[in-house]
């Protein structure tokens, strides 16, 4: 018969040393309770929860190692404790009085106190915050109450207890604020949970404001003025007005949610709790707390950035994203399939329905200038949410392809901030490589005006940019040395080195544009600089073989280094890199060149210009012929696809084709090639190939020949 | 050393290939499944870059190019009807900001007949939503997409999505008469009055667009892409097919009632053209996919009556290629009345253009493959004038020609250019047009086999067609035709091929006269009877080229018995003439 008792005293004293799990746990102990009581026989049935708590209460504190001892419940009742409602009526007769003395006052607040379980430091002690709300529950239901007014019986639960307490404390506001923000900021909002959000907790959380705010502001402009003055010194913002601060950014948001959510009903909740001139004053106080230009402008100080909890302006911004998707998914509900954004921001046909997808990526990409951590989380999900939306609704194909680009790079950023930056990488580097398209249409003069006056500046600023992502990474995954490696660059992901490879390239291309021929007499030879973006390509190439562009890339960098080493005649860096670029072409994981368009190939060009400085070497003639002879065999390769994939293909041997096609300009190219320098080492060229490819030659010659025997 | 770097490089261009085909066998899989009506119905041509459409050489790279007049009926016959202007689906802002509009009216409009024309434009505007999003998928090439480096970000599902929302929109039109299947009483068609429910769309004046109607491409497309539940598909879209043309039908009628009361609909010969047209492709294209091949007299005398009105109404309007639906109409007739291979042709001479003016995403072998199908089946549905088989095979024929693909030229084309011929082989003097026909249309594939076998010195295997180039040669060179040409480039391949070929020098000789002798053998049919006719072998393009070889191939093989000057056909004056010029 004692044994379930004993597990129940067992549990309560368990919960009561664990405070913090009293609030998920009573709803279960107190059945529990109950069946066990009247399992005892326990005749009394008046108020069993708050009694056999108040037993068990002064156990906790009395006899912990004890606790396992069992006391029987019906011992425990002190004699001289107090009618439990009286409190309650006491406080409503006080409260419907017109004005209470100074000790009526006091008594006011410390029954409240002491019942609502208002501690002395502004803690709640959820325990006697329970059990008041039980009590109160009990006490608004009894027909018979000892106390009832009108303007008192809908206040007769937790929250309107709390309620009439801020409340008479905002009336003595002169003397009892710093009461009301202690038990504020400490107690009632951190547990919040515990309240129902109705009437008068909104009306709480407004007067919390009214109290807060005009000291909360007045600290933070004599913080201001203080820094101003002396940048260095500490300013006279204290722990607590931190905390106030992060209070009031958060009831304003709250209380901007309850706004926008009862905006749209017609009879508004927020209207009938808040008076016209309530609301324009919370209006007012929710627009500049919650505005991302105040905490723009606060953490432009440095003492404000280092000191401010990250965690209050992240909850402006999560506040202020959210605002924009609740918009955006009233505006265009699941029903329908697109997104319905417009450039010009719907302003021109009067509706606010329809938004403008850059501004608002930008504003959101704009948060991420904070780099703060916690924004990044909110800001960089919305962005994901949002470009995914974007690829998988987007009305125009290009759009969706564009923003796939966008979420791939976000995807792989590990913070906001390196998101930032890249994304500010894109405008310098394509105007780049507008300038290297058309590059070869300028004069040699034009050239180097254009470069001094405006490319130099253009690459000053994607550097700039590229090496803050750099910086980003190396802080989360350590220094990036030895990149080109194998080991080391893994973990980074291939578009981060293709942005920085790009941006080098494309300013090398052209400022060896600016020398053309004369680049061996007039060029300075820079010590590594060209061999920065072949290390990024490379870097990129090796993480992710699957990329045509990291393939094309790498070709170009090598084109661009061979041109670069053969005019300053470095023959001796031409073997060490021809070999790197062999091994990398012949490596069946890397592969290099497999996925290139053969329009795009470089390797003609890269083999040719290697052949070239190898002929003048007399030692190295040999290699040349090797190198010629593998520059025709890739064009042949390329042919015989090419033939194939047309059907002239009989067996293994191709025929030669009829139509214009770069593939055939390209195999005479590379054959004649493979000639002259088979030549100039006083070899024949038809001892060098099988005959079918001589004949192949030599019919495609005779096709181009207008006087040709097959015509 | 440089076998084995060969040996490798192989291998290597092999790997790559075989990886490239995977990925693009899965491409070519889903094109296939969901793509039918793409390359049947909807591909027109977009802006053709204008150097596509016509290749330019320089005459001499590729000489072989079809009978002018042959070629002006293929383009005639293979003629795509652009885009109808009731499917307006490439503006795709209008489509969008037509569907927003739409949706909110929908909220605040109550039933009644406004509302229910919302509901029939949103399902009219979620219909052209999935044509182009199906057309941007599948229809259009864009760079990248042929090397497979970036997949078209959209997904099957959203195309479905927007077919099921434009069915959700239809239901309420389609349930209040789903017990009017039984459509026949007593032999003749029962029109409901709830059938014939057409609501103006876009707000176009004076143009009304059955429900039926777009139920009926509705579940064509579902049937054809496979989207969502089809099983009811089938049926359905047959059923709809039906109460589409007994709409058109009373649309026709009403025009030449001349005291029509004034709410009768009555729309410009135009408009009905577009109609008819309109409903002829969904009409085909279902009955393709529904692949009903049962014999259905009635639905003969429909296709007959559909093929005859448009042949009218376009006479009166104007619009599009002429004749073409008259030719349609008469071909028709071809097969005792049976349409169903009209059906199939219809579909396959879309082949021609997609193939020559478009850039699809595929390989050209690959469309080749797809549209050879349609040539089947016509040629299979042909069930009682066997002979107008070969008609269609010697189009199939031309078609694969312009492809341009001597594996496919000599591995399939010539199978069906014998199956052609062997079909004319017993054919009397009636099959005559027909029988030249596939004759003249075998010399222009083997000339074009022969020929590029030549060029590209794949000819190890020439002798085999000698025989058949011997047969066809008479045919060729006859006063009526004006074919000699083909006869040269056959003769003058096989010569070179003889020639190279130890022990054949007879043979080169021999086909080296023949080709010669084709000009002036034609040159004497023509002008035999002038004085001096012979001079006008110099007037024939391209005739002396094969004088040039004969002279040469004289020099050569000056032993052989071929190589005596001819006399016959003035071709003795012509090598005396043409030697004086040279001097």
């Amino acid at each position: 018969m004692k044994h379930p008792l004993f597990y129940v005293l067992f549990i309560v004293s368990l919960i009561m040393s664990v405070p913090d799990f009293v609030s998920a746990l009573t709803p279960l102990t107190r059945d529990e309770l109950q069946i066990d009581k009247s399992d005892s026989q326990e005749p009394k049935r008046k108020t069993p929860i708050t009694e056999s708590i108040k037993t068990t209460n002064p156990q906790r504190t009395t006899s912990e190692k004890n606790f396992a001892r069992p006391v029987p419940l019906r011992l425990a009742p002190p004699a001289d404790e107090p009618a439990p409602t009286t409190w309650i009526s006491d406080v409503g007769k006080l409260y419907i009085k017109d004005k209470l003395s100074d000790s009526e006052l006091n008594t006011f607040i410390s029954i409240l106190e002491k019942n609502l379980g208002i501690q002395a430091d502004g803690k709640l002690d959820l325990i006697k915050a329970r059990e008041a709300q039980a009590a109160l529950n009990k006490y608004s239901e009894d027909p018979n109450k000892e106390f009832s007014n009108i303007y008192f019986d809908d206040k007769q639960n937790l929250t309107g207890y709390n309620f009439i307490y801020f409340e008479m404390c905002t009336v003595h506001k002169d003397k009892q604020s710093p009461r009301f923000k202690r038990y504020f900021e400490n107690g009632f909002y951190p547990s919040r949970n515990l309240f129902i959000t109705e009437e008068y907790y909104y009306k709480s959380l407004y007067y919390y404001l009214l109290i807060a705010q005009d000291g909360l502001i007045r600290r933070i402009s004599q913080a201001i003025d203080h820094m101003n003055k002396k940048p260095d010194a500490e300013p006279p913002f204290t722990k607590e007005d931190i905390l106030t601060f992060d209070i009031t950014v958060k009831v304003c948001a709250e209380l901007d949610e309850f706004r926008n959510k009862s905006g749209k009903v017609i009879d508004s909740p927020y209207e009938r709790i808040f008076t016209k001139e309530d609301r324009a004053g919370l209006n007012q106080s929710i627009n500049y707390f919650t505005n991302i230009d105040t905490h723009n402008a606060l953490f432009s100080y440095s003492w404000f950035k280092a000191n401010l909890p990250l965690s209050i302006s992240a909850q402006v911004i999560a506040h202020d994203i959210r605002e924009t998707w609740i918009d955006q998914t009233m505006a265009h509900r699941a029903l329908l399939p697109l997104m319905l954004f417009t450039s010009q921001g719907g302003s021109a046909s009067g509706n606010n329905l329809q938004f403008n997808v850059d501004k608002l990526f930008n504003d959101t990409l704009n948060t991420l200038k904070l780099d703060n951590r916690e924004v990044d989380i909110v800001a960089m999900s919305a962005l994901k949410t949002w470009l995914t939306k974007q690829v998988e609704h987007g009305i125009k194909v290009e759009d969706r392809l564009k923003y796939k680009d966008l979420l791939d790079e976000l995807e792989v950023c590990p913070s906001g901030w390196a998101f930032y930056n890249l994304y500010g990488c894109r405008k310098p580097l394509e105007e780049l490589k507008q300038y290297a398209r058309t590059w070869d249409t300028y004069p040699i003069k034009k050239r180097n005006e254009i470069f001094n006056t405006k490319i130099n500046a253009i690459y000053a600023d994607a550097l700039d940019k590229i090496n803050l992502v750099f910086s980003d990474l190396e802080k989360l995954f350590g220094t990036i040395q030895g990149f080109g490696n194998d080991q080391n660059s893994t973990s980074i992901n291939h578009i981060f080195f293709r942005y920085r490879g790009e941006i080098n390239y494309y300013f090398e291309y052209l400022q060896f544009g600016l020398y053309e021929k004369n680049i061996s007499t007039l060029r300075f030879p820079l010590a590594n600089s060209r061999k920065n973006c072949l290390m990024d390509f490379k870097a990129a190439f090796m993480n992710d073989t699957n990329k045509r562009i990291n393939h094309e890339n790498l070709l170009n960098a090598y084109d661009l280094l061979f041109k670069e080493l053969a005019s300053q005649g470095k023959i001796s860096e031409i073997m060490k890199y021809e070999e790197e670029l062999e091994s990398f072409i012949r490596n069946d994981t890397y592969r290099l060149g497999s996925l290139v368009n053969h329009k795009d190939d470089d390797r003609y060009d890269i083999y040719r210009i290697i052949a070239n400085s190898y002929l003048s070497n007399k030692q190295l003639q040999v290699r040349a012929l090797q190198v010629a002879e593998r520059s025709y065999n890739l064009a042949r390769n390329y042919y015989v696809s090419a033939a194939s994939s047309a059907g002239y293909i009989q067996g293994n041997i191709p025929g030669a084709l009829n139509n214009n096609c770069t593939e055939i300009d390209d195999f005479e190219r590379q054959f004649e090639f493979y000639q002259d320098v088979a030549l100039k080492l006083g070899k024949k060229i038809w001892l060098l190939l099988p005959s079918e490819d001589i004949e192949l030659y030599n019919r495609l010659q005779d096709l181009r020949n207008p006087e040709g025997i097959l015509l | 050393m440089i076998r084995s770097t060969l040996k490798s490089l192989f291998l290597q261009v092999f790997i790559i290939g075989f990886i490239a085909t995977v990925v693009h066998a899965e491409y070519i899989d889903d094109f296939k499944k969901h793509a039918k009506s793409v390359y049947l119905l909807h591909s027109v041509k977009h802006i053709t870059p204008a150097k596509q459409t016509v290749v330019i050489t320089s005459d001499k790279r590729k000489i072989m190019s079809h009978g002018r007049a042959d070629s002006k009926h293929m383009d005639m016959l293979s003629y795509i009807p652009g885009q109808s202007f009731l499917l307006p689906m490439d503006d795709i802002k209008t489509i969008v900001s037509n569907i927003e509009g739409l949706t909110k009216k929908n909220e605040t409009t109550q039933e009644g007949e406004e509302a229910q024309r919302i509901k029939f434009d949103m399902a009219y505007e979620y219909f052209l939503l999935y044509l182009h999003f199906l057309n941007e998928k599948y229809g259009l090439t864009r760079p990248g997409q042929l090397t497979m480096v970036d997949e078209i970000p959209i997904k099957n599902k959203e195309l479905e999505q927007y077919l099921f929302l434009s069915e959700y929109y239809l239901k309420s039109f389609i349930n209040s008469s789903s017990g009017s299947s039984d459509m026949i009483v007593q032999g003749k068609t029962l029109l409901k009055a709830t059938d014939d429910v057409s609501f103006k769309f876009r707000n176009i004046p004076d143009l009304y667009l059955n429900v039926y109607f777009l139920s009926m491409m509705l579940e064509c497309e579902k049937l054809a892409g496979e989207w969502g539940d089809i099983s009811q598909s089938r049926d359905l879209s047959n059923l709809y097919d039906k109460k589409t043309w007994n709409w058109l039908d009373t649309l026709w009628k009403s025009r030449f009632k001349t005291n029509r009361g004034p709410g009768v609909y009555a729309p410009s010969s135009k408009t009905l053209f577009s109609l008819y047209e309109l409903y002829m492709r969904y009409h085909f294209f279902g009955r393709y996919i529904r692949n009903l091949n049962e014999k259905d007299p009635l639905l003969d005398s429909q296709t007959r009556t559909l093929l005859n009105r448009l042949a009218i109404l376009q006479k009166e309007t104007g619009i599009g290629q002429p004749n073409f639906y008259e030719h349609y109409s008469i071909e028709a007739t071809k097969d005792s009345n049976n349409t169903n291979f009209i059906v199939s042709l219809y579909l396959a001479r879309r082949g021609f253009v997609v193939t020559r003016d478009l850039n699809f995403s595929l390989p050209k072998n690959e469309l080749f493959e797809l549209y050879r199908k349609f040539y089947d089946d016509a040629g299979k549905n042909v069930k009682y004038n066997i002979p107008y088989r070969s008609i269609i095979y010697n189009e199939l024929i031309l078609f694969g020609v312009g492809i341009d693909n001597l594996r496919l030229m000599e591995d399939v084309l010539y199978q069906y250019g014998q199956l052609s011929m062997r079909l004319q082989e017993n054919e009397s003097s009636s099959g005559g047009s027909i029988k030249n026909s596939s004759r003249l249309t075998m010399a222009y594939l083997l000339a074009n086999i022969l020929d590029k076998k030549r060029r590209s010195g794949l000819d190890q295997n020439s002798d085999l067609y000698s025989d058949i180039a011997e047969t066809l040669t008479p045919l060729l060179v006859s006063k009526d035709t004006n074919y000699w040409e083909y006869a040269s480039v056959i003769h003058s391949a096989l010569a070179m091929f003889y020639s190279r070929k130890e022990g054949s020098e007879s043979l080169a000789m021999y086909h080296a006269r023949r080709s010669f002798m084709a000009p002036c053998e034609k040159t004497a049919l023509t002008y035999g009877s002038e004085a001096n006719g012979w001079m006008n072998f110099f007037k024939l393009t391209g005739a002396e080229s094969y004088l040039k070889l004969y002279t040469e191939f004289q020099k050569k093989y000056q032993t052989s018995p071929d190589a005596v000057i001819p006399k016959e056909f003035n071709a003795h004056l012509i090598l005396k003439r043409y030697q004086e010029t040279k001097k």
